[in-house]
């Protein structure tokens, strides 16, 4: 138990962190969390010092937080199409965001576009291999990330308003 | 903004950043762990130990030929079992290890400024209102003193420790208490870790080595100790006793030679025991025993009180009794004229009440097996002594004229102990006693010894 403990003492804030970005709301990761350290500890011995072992606890987390949303995915009803890429300026250079306000938005955003947004864009993952993970086209990977993104603007931007007005 | 903008963005705000999980988690993961852990051990364990029994007891008695074979395979596949499954575990600790010495001296860094960031946070927060352009506060390390920075490091260091062996998981020290605490970690600026000499960094690095190799002695202690500090434990037991003899002759007769046979047995009683320290222990208590030897097919007569014979018979009787083999079976020859059976079963059953003082060494302990190893002698009191013939035409009972009612026993063995929780566990103790004098006369070179597999469940106060 001492080693296990470690590990989790270490590893559990960045870990917590990747769960409140991959879920829809802070009760999910919590279960993401524990779930993941669950399979890591099962896993352990599989571990074979090969690359760092913050990566490999990383895409445990990440896995397992597809898991349950891959399962739960409703089917598409929106045309895959991707959007064309809008080049509206918002001045976002010095803007002050609360950190929860931030995780708030990543969650609200549909699951799948929460998935592909997170893959892309914070954990460096290529449409191609986001596309084999969830099971989706390239297509739809990209379709999804514009959607993401796009959602996500709306937001910074109104909540910069509320901001401005008060 | 450019759409890859607003990953930029996203980016540069995530970035470092941590978040500490309700403790709740880690109390849910501890607990299936340990639930996990309970089903799987033992089982191996047990089957280990069932094995090494099994084992000992094939060389001390081996079975006839037929089965033998199988049997040997049995053991043999056990053995390997548990082999394999040591070694997992020594490399699955090895690799646990080297990563904490790999990872450990950058992340207690982390642990140090996440608790001032804590303390700084209003002030933060503060800062980010007037100082827009800035965003998040860096906290930067060469700021401390470099003398006051060791200090830190070294008592959270320890703080966090105490925490760890706690297992109590009280990284939640943030006095917010807001369940979403979220600590902007953006504020460590590693390249700040340049400011360190290559040698304060070496010197860091060996620190934070030794302490956490004396982390991990301070846990295992602590561990154990929980499973030590009950000091007392009594047990009910109950075995079942081989017995035996260095030879084949009879104490009854000595005409009896090469024909004796131990019979199976029990004993039942109670252990108690005392913890000396860590490894010692004595145990004593008290205990009913029966020893129980046959001979088969023995020609029974009657003869003059001058007989060789140590059985005493109710009615006065003396018989004498020569093993009916084909060598000695020669009626004409011998002087067998009052001979009454040429077929009669003698079995001789005695008992003690035993009182063992045994010492107990552990030569192996987790936190739930203990291996002791178990030397020490016994007094035995007799409280049976029978003796009974049975032939075709009648039967008789008696008794031994020449046992001793006080003797001893020489115990050696080994006793496992598997902990359920902090006061229960089984114990397995497989034993070997050897009578010193049983006899006052006429043993007829007859020396007992029995093996007996002692079980039991213990309870420690």
């Amino acid at each position: 138990m001492a080693a296990q403990t470690q590990v989790y003492q270490i590893f559990s804030d960045k870990l917590f962190v990747l769960c409140l970005k991959y879920s829809r709301n802070y009760q999910d990761a919590e279960d993401t969390l524990q779930d993941s350290f669950l399979i890591i500890f099962d896993k352990i011995k599989q571990y074979k010092n090969k690359g760092s072992f913050e990566g490999w606890l990383k895409r445990i987390t990440i896995n397992t937080a597809l898991q349950k949303y891959r399962q739960e995915s409703p089917l598409e009803l929106v045309k895959e199409v991707a959007d064309t890429e809008e080049v509206e300026v918002l001045d976002l250079e010095n803007p002050v965001f609360n950190i929860e306000v931030l995780i708030g938005f990543i969650q609200k955003l549909p699951d799948r576009y929460r998935l592909v947004f997170n893959l892309y864009a914070f954990d460096n993952y290529s449409h191609k291999e986001i596309a084999a993970l969830l099971n989706i086209s390239e297509g739809t990977s990209k379709s999804n990330l514009s959607r993401a993104r796009k959602k996500l603007k709306t937001q910074l931007e109104i909540h910069q308003q509320k901001r401005q007005k008060a | 903004m450019e759409n890859k903008n607003i990953d930029k963005f996203f980016n540069e705000q995530f970035k470092n950043l941590e978040a500490t999980p309700n403790k709740k988690i880690w109390n849910n993961i501890e607990a299936k762990l340990k639930n996990k852990n309970r089903i799987i051990l033992p089982f191996w364990w047990f089957s280990g130990r069932i094995a090494a029994i099994l084992i000992v007891g094939l060389l001390l008695f081996p079975l006839p030929k037929d089965t033998s074979s199988i049997k040997n395979n049995d053991g043999q596949v056990i053995i390997t079992n548990s082999l394999e499954d040591k070694n997992d575990f020594k490399n699955e600790k090895n690799i646990i290890d080297t990563l904490f010495i790999n990872k450990s001296p950058r992340k207690e860094l982390f642990i140090v400024d996440n608790k001032t960031n804590i303390k700084t946070q209003k002030k933060r927060q503060k800062n980010k209102n007037i100082k827009k352009v800035e965003g998040p506060v860096i906290v930067k390390i060469k700021n401390y003193k470099p003398e006051k920075k060791k200090g830190l490091v070294s008592t959270k260091n320890a703080m966090k420790k105490i925490f760890l062996a706690d297992n109590s998981t009280k990284i939640n020290v943030d006095s917010t208490s807001n369940k979403k605490s979220i600590i902007n970690k953006k504020s460590i600026k590693i390249n700040s870790e340049k400011e360190f000499t290559s040698k304060e960094n070496k010197n860091i690095d060996k620190k934070e080595k030794i302490k956490k190799t004396d982390l991990n002695d301070f846990i295992n202690k602590k561990e154990l100790l929980k499973y030590t500090q009950k000091q007392w434990s009594v047990a009910p037991v109950f075995a079942v006793l081989n017995s035996n003899s260095f030879s084949d002759s009879s104490p009854i007769d000595k005409n009896l030679s090469n024909s004796t046979e131990g019979k199976n047995t029990f004993s039942y009683g109670i252990k108690v025991g005392y913890k000396i320290n860590n490894k010692w222990s004595i145990q004593s208590g008290i205990h009913i025993q029966e020893m129980s030897y046959t001979n088969n097919k023995v020609i029974v007569g009657t003869a003059s009180s001058n007989t060789s014979s140590s059985a005493i018979f109710s009615n006065q009787t003396v018989f004498y009794f020569i093993r009916n083999s084909a060598e000695s079976f020669d009626l004409g020859t011998n002087s067998l004229t009052n001979t009454i059976s040429s077929n009669g079963n003698l079995s001789q059953n005695y008992g003690y009440v035993e009182i063992p003082v045994e010492l107990k060494y552990s030569f192996y302990t987790n936190k739930k097996i203990e291996t002791q190893l178990v030397a020490g002698f016994s007094s035995l009191f007799l409280n049976k002594n029978e003796i009974n013939l049975n032939t075709n035409e009648f039967s008789k009972s008696g008794n031994a004229d020449n046992l001793n009612n006080i003797n001893f026993s020489g115990n050696l063995g080994f006793d496992f102990n598997y902990s359920f929780d902090k006061n229960w566990s089984a114990n397995l103790n497989p034993m070997i006693k050897t009578q010193l004098n049983t006899f006052n006369k006429n043993a007829n070179g007859f020396k007992p010894y029995f093996f007996g597999v002692y079980t039991g469940i213990s309870y420690r106060f």
